[in-house]
């Protein structure tokens, strides 16, 4: 049942009543379908270019492919990534972003000979792969190196350092646009919106996945 | 109710929340009209609780404060959950009320009905005997004027009234409280609790004690804890304790309660010739509009800072540094809980088990160290305890990889391994150095001083944070669990958001600004009983003991203003 009526329900048992926010309806209509599925509105893009977008849309699809259980790109994840990067990014980590981005579309075009609209899915697979099929060892020096600030790194190294500060960025994103969706919370994550009473030792057989926030 | 243009009130409450939704309730039970003050907005109880029922994805970002939000909550956003989209609206505005530091001092508040009550962690921990008597003790501060037994049948009153959930152990240094039915552990916590038991004799874990509702009948118009853990968003069926959902309600079904938002004390008027305070002066928020209010009564329940500023501000030829401050330590021995020390495990084994519902508390480790009678050969006075954590991870765990693909987005649906954390919570003892002034060249929208902070926790809080972080390392490692990792912040006053001292009690005018029930030396019938009278910190979580000595302090008042009424026909 939707969480409006779990409520409704929980409450009329307790002879309570309880009165909603008007300001729930507000702000849900207001999250301009970023991350939603089956959106066929027109997305304006808010802070990548739409070539940017094309790279982003590539990886995402690559880094939660689609299979029998939905993929990041039906989300609509890309649009997610953009909206996040236009609102709530430091200036300087936009910058190093996009960076990042352009130096991506430059490795694409060396490698394959391919502009970042015309890249298949395969294309952008193997190029992540060379970035991130890394040892353990040297996973573990990119992820301290980008805890410097770039002023920092050596001039040799500033060109690795920005095309992974684009690619873990895109990869995180896509990673909490997926995971905090509405139809990945609600559908395939077990959703419990008002769970009543707190059971401390289940098998987790008896649900399987984990729960949505 | 009295008239909208009424102006003399049996009482007058300065601030709606913790205490002085208490004071409300207590002094209108007992027959006073009382006027409460509150200097932010109004907040309706389930009506005004804008993000209670809202999921991850119907947050604006997914929860994540704009660049926008960061720079205009530059310092509440210290502590980053205060500011993301679901709580943001609860804390100010910094740039409205700024405030200074020589030091820094993390002061986290929101300006509204019920203030910090709405959005507290809900932990209730008596004091005890020894925490009364540690300043004796040790030397260090000044004597409380009370013990245990005096505020004993006070913590029973309010527990009665706002429900505190929790586990009867019998500890002299942590007393029970008169219980809901506690909430159950996991089977890791479960599991934690006898590898302790085994491994020590002289610690125990608990289920944390908190102010959530297991049982609902006496508790009126709140309901039972649905176990959606979103209670710093405002509980629609006040199953936790707030004043909104309780207190104030309480006092408003007299008839004898009016509350006045977006009304900022200024100043406490004295009249010398009766050595009483007569009323005070607000500045409305919104208008600026200058009021003065009479009563009989006064109870200082603004906060800790702001009840101090307000006492500092209230300059007179008798009180020349402020209401009450003969001693001069008005604004002195502030102090906080340092706490964000310990550590943290993987734990195994547990893989086939999960949990259902969303437990809205830790569990809890109370004090061990320094316990009468018992002898820790430790380097350090007073005492501390631990919060803790236990829950399988989410999809967050994913984030540190270079992992992509079917198999990465399979894996992040299922839960992840058992994690286990012990947060610390210190004991910070009272240093007169330690305090807080009125800055009047920073004066604010309203023309008052602002607050500057110079604070610092010393030695003995250092020394007792190495022994938090090498008892969590030793207590996860004992009980079997992977990869022990230590834990350490940067210890910064303020950020636990349990400031307390600056209108310490004692028994002495000349080294204390309040008496044993709470009134400003030399000033009978103002009380001040939010967290600014404490003269110790404890190691516990400190609002149950603010609730307990308001309700103790209004009796007190009550009586008082009934003879006095009595003496003057």
């Amino acid at each position: 049942m939707d969480r409006r009526a779990a409520i409704t329900l929980m409450a009329k048992s307790m002879g309570l009543a309880i009165a909603f926010p008007t300001i729930v309806s507000t702000l849900s209509a207001c999250q301009d379908n970023a991350g939603k599925e089956n959106n066929t509105a027109k997305y304006n893009l808010k802070y990548l270019t739409s070539r940017q977008y094309h790279l982003v849309s590539g990886l995402v699809d690559v880094i939660l492919p689609e299979t029998d259980i939905i993929g990041a790109e039906k989300l609509n994840i890309a649009q997610f990534i953009d909206l996040i990067l236009a609102n709530t990014m430091k200036a300087k980590d936009q910058v190093e972003f996009s960076i990042g981005a352009t130096l991506f579309e430059v490795q694409i075009k060396e490698q394959f000979n391919v502009s970042a609209v015309t890249a298949s899915v395969e294309h952008y697979h193997q190029l992540l792969s060379s970035f991130f099929s890394l040892s353990e060892q040297d996973q573990q020096q990119i992820f301290s190196q980008q805890k410097l600030p770039a002023h920092e790194i050596e001039k040799t190294e500033i060109d690795n350092y920005y095309l992974y500060k684009f690619l873990l960025t895109t990869r995180e994103l896509t990673l909490l646009g997926y995971y905090t969706s509405e139809f990945v919370g609600e559908n395939i994550l077990n959703y419990d919106p008002v769970p009543e009473n707190y059971q401390p030792c289940i098998d987790v057989a008896e649900v399987g996945n984990s729960w949505a926030s | 109710m009295p008239a909208d243009n009424c102006l003399t009130f049996d009482a007058i409450v300065v601030g709606s929340g913790m205490t002085g939704g208490w004071a409300a309730k207590e002094l209108t039970e007992q027959g006073l009209s009382v006027l409460v003050l509150e200097r932010g907005r109004n907040i309706e109880h389930g009506k005004d609780y804008p993000t209670a029922h809202q999921d991850t994805w119907d947050l604006p970002f997914r929860g994540k404060p704009t660049q926008t939000d960061l720079k205009r909550q530059h310092k509440q956003a210290r502590s980053p959950f205060l500011v993301n989209q679901a709580n943001k609206h609860w804390f100010v505005n910094d740039i409205e009320h700024p405030y200074s530091e020589k030091k820094r001092f993390d002061w986290h508040r929101g300006y509204h009905v019920g203030g910090k009550s709405l959005n507290w962690g809900r932990q209730c921990l008596r004091l005890s005997e020894q925490d009364f008597s540690a300043n004796k003790q040790d030397g260090h501060g000044v004597d409380w004027p009370v013990r245990y037994q005096d505020i004993a049948p006070w913590y029973d009153k309010v527990e009665h009234f706002i429900g505190v959930m929790g586990e009867s152990l019998n500890l002299p240094q942590l007393p029970d409280s008169k219980f809901l039915p506690a909430m159950p552990l996991n089977c890791v916590e479960q599991h934690f609790r006898n590898k302790l038991s085994q491994e020590f004799s002289d610690r125990t874990l608990t289920i944390g004690r908190v102010a959530n509702l297991t049982q609902d009948k006496g508790f009126e118009g709140r309901g039972k804890c649905q176990y959606r853990n979103r209670c710093t968003r405002g509980c629609p069926t006040g199953s936790y304790f707030s004043a909104n959902a309780s207190t104030l309600p309480a006092a408003e079904r007299t008839g004898l309660l009016t509350l006045r938002t977006n009304a900022i004390v200024s100043e406490i008027c004295y009249d010398n010739d009766s050595k009483l305070a007569t009323g005070i002066k607000v500045i409305d928020a919104k208008t600026h509009e200058k009021l003065t209010f009479k009563s009989k009564v006064i109870f200082c329940c603004a906060s800790t800072i702001a009840t101090t500023s307000l006492l500092l501000q209230s300059k007179s030829k008798r009180f020349p540094n402020g209401l009450g401050n003969d001693s001069g330590e008005l604004g002195h021995n502030l102090m906080d809980h340092h706490f964000q020390v310990g550590a943290r495990a993987d734990v195994k084994g547990f893989d086939d088990k999960y949990y259902k519902g969303r437990r809205p508390v830790g569990f809890h480790i109370p004090r061990f160290r320094n316990i009468e009678g018992q002898d820790n050969h430790v380097d350090f006075v007073r005492g501390y305890g631990f919060q803790g954590y236990c829950s399988r991870s989410k999809w967050q765990r994913g984030i540190k990889k270079m992992s992509f693909g079917k198999q990465l987005k399979e894996s992040l649906l299922k839960p992840g391994s058992w994690r286990i954390a012990l947060i610390g919570f210190g004991e910070c003892l009272p240093y007169h150095e330690n305090k807080m002034t009125l800055d009047y060249q920073k004066l604010d929208l309203w023309g008052l001083p602002t607050v500057n902070f110079d604070c610092q926790f010393k030695e003995n809080e250092r020394k007792m944070r190495e022994d938090m972080k090498e008892q969590a390392i030793d207590m996860l490692s004992k009980a079997g669990y992977e990869n022990v990792t230590p834990y350490e912040q940067e210890a910064i006053p303020g950020h636990a958001i349990h400031e307390m001292g600056t209108a310490r009690m004692g028994d002495d005018p000349q080294t204390s600004v309040v008496n044993k029930y709470n009134q400003l030396h030399g000033v009978a019938n103002v009380y001040v009983t939010d967290g600014s009278f404490m003269s110790s910190s404890a190691y516990q979580n400190p609002s149950l003991t603010y609730m307990a000595f308001t309700a103790r302090a209004a009796a007190h008042a009550v009586k008082q203003f009934y003879l006095r009424k009595n003496d003057h026909g």
